[in-house]
């Protein structure tokens, strides 16, 4: 049985409003922690989520590991996700889906907060 | 000190408790007193705005402030509403200078985050933390999209066309 890592994203219109996930993934899939690593998209893109999930499962996978790769725990993520993992639970008996907070909750997000506006004082100083 | 302020910009939700996390990244930057002021700024559905936190800044004495967007993406919120907020407020305060900063974008660290949120993933069954602790900062707002369910109070008088479709 294969382990996979499913991240899940809103999707965009613009495809280059998906370049930064996609970037994670790619990195992610560098490390080997995950036989799998994939992206559904709530809305926008291909493969929306229960097609990944199709996709994890006929690569082999008897675990998905879920990281909703959401800034915020708005309704997408409180209600749309966990529904429509249950859904797949329900089609897919003996597939363990597991599900992690939140992207944006990671402390790491502070850090590149903070990394953000100190770029922008040391650009000021630069200017001086 | 410094007189550099810094907001943390979001679009903001309905949810109950959804802005709860950016408040903790402030809370977070605050301790590092590295900023005269920090605060959070929603686009829309929360308070503060974006202009009634540049006020603050003011009130706390700042000539600067860098807006960090909380967005992964550059979008139209970032790159149109948000600037467009600005303005306005600048016309107001001529004094004050706003840079906005780059979003949260692409970051090797945010495959570190992934990697270690997924050690404390739970079952999917038991997955209902965040709605838990939508409960939890429930403000009986009948905007909310939990508004009404088991443990979210209804508010008297409000009626059902007033809420949004969700």
């Amino acid at each position: 049985m294969k382990s996979a890592l499913l991240l899940l994203a809103h999707g965009s219109p613009r495809p280059t409003a998906n370049r930064p996930i996609e970037r994670i993934a790619e990195d992610l899939r560098a490390r080997g922690k995950w036989d799998i690593v994939t992206i559904g998209y709530l809305d926008c893109n291909e493969p929306d989520i229960p097609t990944a999930i199709e996709n994890c499962v006929a690569g082999g996978a008897g675990e998905i590991v879920v990281t909703p790769c959401f800034l915020h725990a708005g309704n997408h993520v409180a209600n749309d996700l966990p529904r429509i993992l249950k859904e797949a639970k329900i089609k897919h008996p003996r597939l363990r889906i597991v599900m992690s907070d939140y992207l944006g909750s990671a402390p790491q997000i502070t850090e590149i907060l903070l990394q953000r506006a100190l770029s922008i004082l040391e650009s000021k100083k630069a200017d001086n | 000190m410094s007189h550099t302020g810094l907001i943390l910009f979001s679009h903001g939700s309905l949810l109950c408790g959804a802005d709860s996390t950016l408040y903790l990244h402030a809370d977070r930057i605050r301790v590092k007193q590295l900023f005269r002021h920090v605060e959070v700024g929603f686009l829309n559905y929360n308070s503060p705005t974006i202009s009634e936190a540049v006020e603050n800044h003011l009130q706390a004495g700042c000539t600067h402030i860098i807006v960090v967007p909380f967005f992964l993406v550059p979008g139209r919120f970032v790159t149109r509403d948000l600037p467009e907020a600005l303005r306005k407020v600048e016309e107001r305060h001529p004094n004050i200078t706003i840079t906005i900063a780059d979003p949260i974008g692409y970051d090797e660290r945010l495959a570190d985050a992934v990697s270690d949120l997924t050690s404390s993933a739970v079952d999917i069954d038991d997955w209902n933390q965040l709605t838990e602790k939508a409960r939890m900062a429930c403000k009986g707002d009948p905007l909310c999209p939990l508004y009404g369910v088991k443990g979210c109070p209804v508010r008297e008088g409000v009626k059902d066309e007033e809420r949004p479709a969700v």
